[in-house]
Parts: structure tokens; C-alpha cells; sequence
């Protein structure tokens, strides 16, 4: 793939004085982002506040215009789900952008370092996106059931609307490598007031795609001599997770090594996982394995590799 | 001293698979002193590398190191694209700082075409330092070259 290589106006880490301009531009875009958040919820809440005291205690509007409106207008499934499905995905996605924190120019600074590469940084889907189509043909629903051309009755297909906020899941930024092996991002930085000292590191961590289940020995091993040797992050997202990923950590300065080097490590897996030189021990208890009468030299193994 | 990893292995035939590495009395002093001088060599490596102020220093010393192996003249650009960097600018702050340290010579033989060399003689441990980098390291170059060609294949 040819690369496309442009110079990138936008954040720059090669020096101290730049990289405190740099993590001060991330952290206002996303306060921006967030309080633009914030007061859209709120909004949302008052309208929604208002809205119920209207058709609980509709007395309290006796002197205002509402009570020209027919009182049957505002009494519908459509209103109460446009209104409960904007605040809860608005309030769920506030949550989710704090915890991702990503920005526009954190976005861009990745997207212009993955191309240098030959890679494409991409977000799978728009939660937005997915939301209001979803939301579309619920409201679409509510409508026909509102004006009594269809009868909704059924339990089951109440589903549907809860299945519109499975576009919460969404917003995964990922570069894809092949068809079975792609790199997922999540962005890390302090929200706090830029400091001189450094503490507010941006950081950005790269997670593989699913590897193998945990219970399978012959991914363990693989897994660790892979990750031990490339010095990978061995830090654990959840206990819970039954699948085995390869993690790496790395800051905007260094992306393109750390970035290489989780690569390079699934370069490996897809080498040696099920090759029958790492895995002929697989029967015996991990904790067993170590013993190198039973266990070939790792560097024998990947020195072959080039 | 300046110690080569190279000499070491030649001297004491230590890749010659086929013959038995036997020592004795002082012969055994001798490998077992050269031996523990690469590892106090590789100490001090680190120390230099993990003391250089400018960012990307250390890695225009890899770069710089793992290019005299393939290039007899080595420029700016060279190390640029070894380390994958897109611009220059990049790597500025880090040849000024190298050369008043020291470290490399840059030798201008046009205004824009300047060559570099590790100063291994000032610094005695650069020898080892090379030899190692040469041998074992991989350049962001090549590892994205190696990437690429896992990616494109089916």
C-alpha cells in the first residue's frame, strides 16, 4: 500500500513545551465535548420534568398555553420514549466518553501515525449513527400504535426497544490487520489542569483481538513466552474475560514501536499457535512446564522467525 | 578497553558446535574477567542510553549503529527513515544534542548533506554497543516492512 504522507498540523510530543501545548488542546476538546453533553441532558431533563408535570398535574398550567392543547396530544407512547431513550443514551454516553476520552485531535494524531504505517484507523460505527436509526423505527412503531393502526400486544417484541440501546456498544475505534486480527484503542488521560511534571501522560492502549479461549494450554503457553518477550502489558481488563488478548500500552511519542510490536507479536501467534513445537507439552499442568527437559529453547523457536 | 562481542566468541570458539569449550586454570580467569567486562559494558550502554536528555537520542544511536553495518556514508535522512520518522524536524534536537555530547561526528560536507558516524572512539563501549544493535536489533524499518508483507498475505 502506498503511503500518504502529509505534514500533520495538529498535536506534537517531540519536546516537553510541546507536548504540555499538545495535552492541554486534548483536555479542552473534551471538556468542550463533555459539558456540550452535560447541558444537552439537562436540557433533555427539564423538557422531560416539564412534561410530566403536564400530564400528571395538568391544574398546574391552568393560566398558561398549554391548556389551549388538547390534553390527548401529549399523552402518547411516542413523546414518553423519544424523551426516556434520548436522555438514557445521552446519560450512557456521557458515561462511556468519559471513561474512552477520545477527541478529535487525539483521533487524528493516530489516524496520521497508523497511515505513516500503511494502516487504516477507523471508528467501527457511529453510536450516534446506529442510535437514531434504531430510534427511528421505534418511534416509527409507537407512532402507528399511537393512532391505533397496529395492536402491540406482544411481550416479546418489546425487545425491540430495548435492543436500540445496544448502540451504547458501538464507538470502538480499531485498525484492522487481516480478516481475523485487528488492533482496538482506548485513550487514557487526566482530566485534571495540565502539569509540567509530566503526570498527565497521554496514553493509549492497544488491545488485540481475541486469541484463544483461556482454558486452552496450548494458547497460555504461547501466549506467555509471546508476551514475556516482547516485554507486552500484562495488565488484565477483567478476571471475568475467558478469552486470552495481547496488551500494550504506549504514548503518543512512542505509538509507531508499541504499535508495531503488538503487530509483530500477532505475527507470532498466528505462527505458533497450534504448532505442534510449542504446544507437545500442552497435556501437562502449566505449572510443570517450565521444566526445560520438556521445553525446547524459546530463542531457538523465534530466531527462525524473520 | 574497548571489549568486542565478536573477538570474544571467535577467541574461545564459542560457535563451533563440534569442539568442546574447555578451561582451565587461567584461561578460565581470563573468559570468566572478559565475560563479566561485556556485562559491565552493557551497563554502562544503558546508563548512556537511559541518560540522553533528547528524546529521540537513543534511538538515533541505535538507528546510526545498526546503519554502518550496510552503508559506509550515513546522513540525516538515512536515520530518518530507519527510525520511520515522517519529518526531520523530528530528529533535529537530537543530533545537536548528540554531537555536543560527543557521541557522533557530523561532518558537513554541503550545507544540507552532512555525515554522520558513531564516535566510538571517544566512547569505547559504542563498539559493543554496535555490534549488539547490529546482530539483534530490528529498525522500525524493517519492522513494518515485516508487517506489511504478514498483512499481505492470504
Amino acid at each position: 500500500m502506498k503511503k500518504q504522507k502529509k505534514a500533520f498540523p495538529g498535536l506534537n510530543f517531540e519536546n516537553e513545551e510541546n507536548s504540555f501545548k499538545s495535552i492541554e488542546v486534548i483536555q479542552k476538546e473534551f471538556f468542550r465535548k463533555t459539558v456540550k453533553t452535560v447541558l444537552y441532558i439537562l436540557i433533555l431533563l427539564a423538557i422531560y420534568i416539564i412534561y410530566s408535570l403536564i400530564t400528571i398535574r395538568p391544574e398546574l398550567f391552568e393560566n398558561t398555553f398549554i391548556r389551549l392543547i388538547n390534553h390527548s396530544y401529549f399523552s402518547n407512547l411516542t413523546i414518553e420514549w423519544i424523551l426516556f431513550s434520548t436522555t438514557t443514551f445521552l446519560f450512557v454516553y456521557f458515561l462511556k466518553i468519559t471513561y474512552l476520552k477520545y477527541t478529535p485531535s487525539l483521533i487524528s494524531f493516530i489516524k496520521y501515525e497508523s497511515k505513516n504505517l500503511g494502516f487504516d484507523f477507523k471508528k467501527e460505527f457511529n453510536s450516534g449513527q446506529i442510535f437514531l436509526l434504531l430510534n427511528s423505527i421505534s418511534i416509527s412503531i409507537l407512532i402507528y400504535i399511537d393512532l391505533g393502526w397496529i395492536k402491540f400486544e406482544d411481550t416479546l417484541g418489546s425487545g425491540f426497544f430495548i435492543f436500540t440501546f445496544s448502540a451504547l456498544f458501538y464507538d470502538k475505534f480499531i485498525i484492522q490487520l487481516k480478516d481475523d486480527f485487528y488492533i482496538l484503542f482506548n485513550f487514557h488521560f487526566k482530566i485534571g489542569k495540565p502539569k509540567k511534571d509530566g503526570s498527565n501522560l497521554v496514553g493509549i492502549r492497544l488491545t488485540s483481538n481475541r486469541l484463544s479461549p483461556k482454558n486452552d494450554k496450548c494458547g497460555r503457553i504461547v501466549h506467555s513466552k509471546i508476551a514475556k518477550r516482547r516485554w507486552l502489558s500484562r495488565r488484565k481488563i477483567s478476571k471475568f474475560n475467558p478469552y486470552l488478548h495481547f496488551y500494550e500500552f504506549s504514548t503518543p511519542l512512542n505509538f509507531q514501536k508499541q504499535f508495531l510490536n503488538i503487530v509483530l507479536a500477532l505475527t507470532e501467534w498466528q505462527n505458533y499457535y497450534g504448532s505442534r513445537i510449542l504446544c507437545f507439552d500442552a497435556r501437562i499442568p502449566l505449572n510443570k512446564i517450565e521444566s526445560k527437559d520438556n521445553f525446547l529453547d524459546y530463542f531457538q523457536f523465534f530466531s527462525n522467525f524473520k | 578497553m574497548s571489549i568486542s562481542f565478536e573477538e570474544f566468541i571467535q577467541k574461545y570458539d564459542i560457535d563451533n558446535f563440534t569442539k568442546i569449550l574447555e578451561l582451565k586454570g587461567q584461561e578460565k580467569v581470563k573468559f570468566y574477567n572478559e565475560f563479566i567486562e561485556i556485562i559491565k559494558s552493557i551497563s554502562r550502554i544503558f546508563d548512556k542510553l537511559t541518560n540522553i536528555a533528547s528524546i529521540r537520542g537513543g534511538q538515533v544511536l541505535m538507528s546510526l549503529a545498526k546503519l554502518e553495518k550496510s552503508e559506509t556514508v550515513i546522513n540525516k535522512t538515512d536515520i530518518k527513515r530507519s527510525l520511520n520518522i515522517d519529518r526531520l524536524e523530528k530528529l533535529l534536537h537530537a543530533f545537536d544534542y548528540l554531537e555536543e555530547n560527543n557521541y557522533i561526528n557530523i561532518e558537513k560536507k554541503t550545507s544540507k548533506f552532512h555525515v554522520i558516524k558513531l564516535n566510538e572512539k571517544d566512547n569505547p563501549d559504542f563498539t559493543l554497543f554496535r555490534e549488539i544493535i547490529q546482530k539483534f536489533w530490528i529498525s522500525p524499518e524493517e519492522e513494518e516492512a515485516r508487517v506489511n508483507k504478514w498483512r499481505d498475505q492470504k
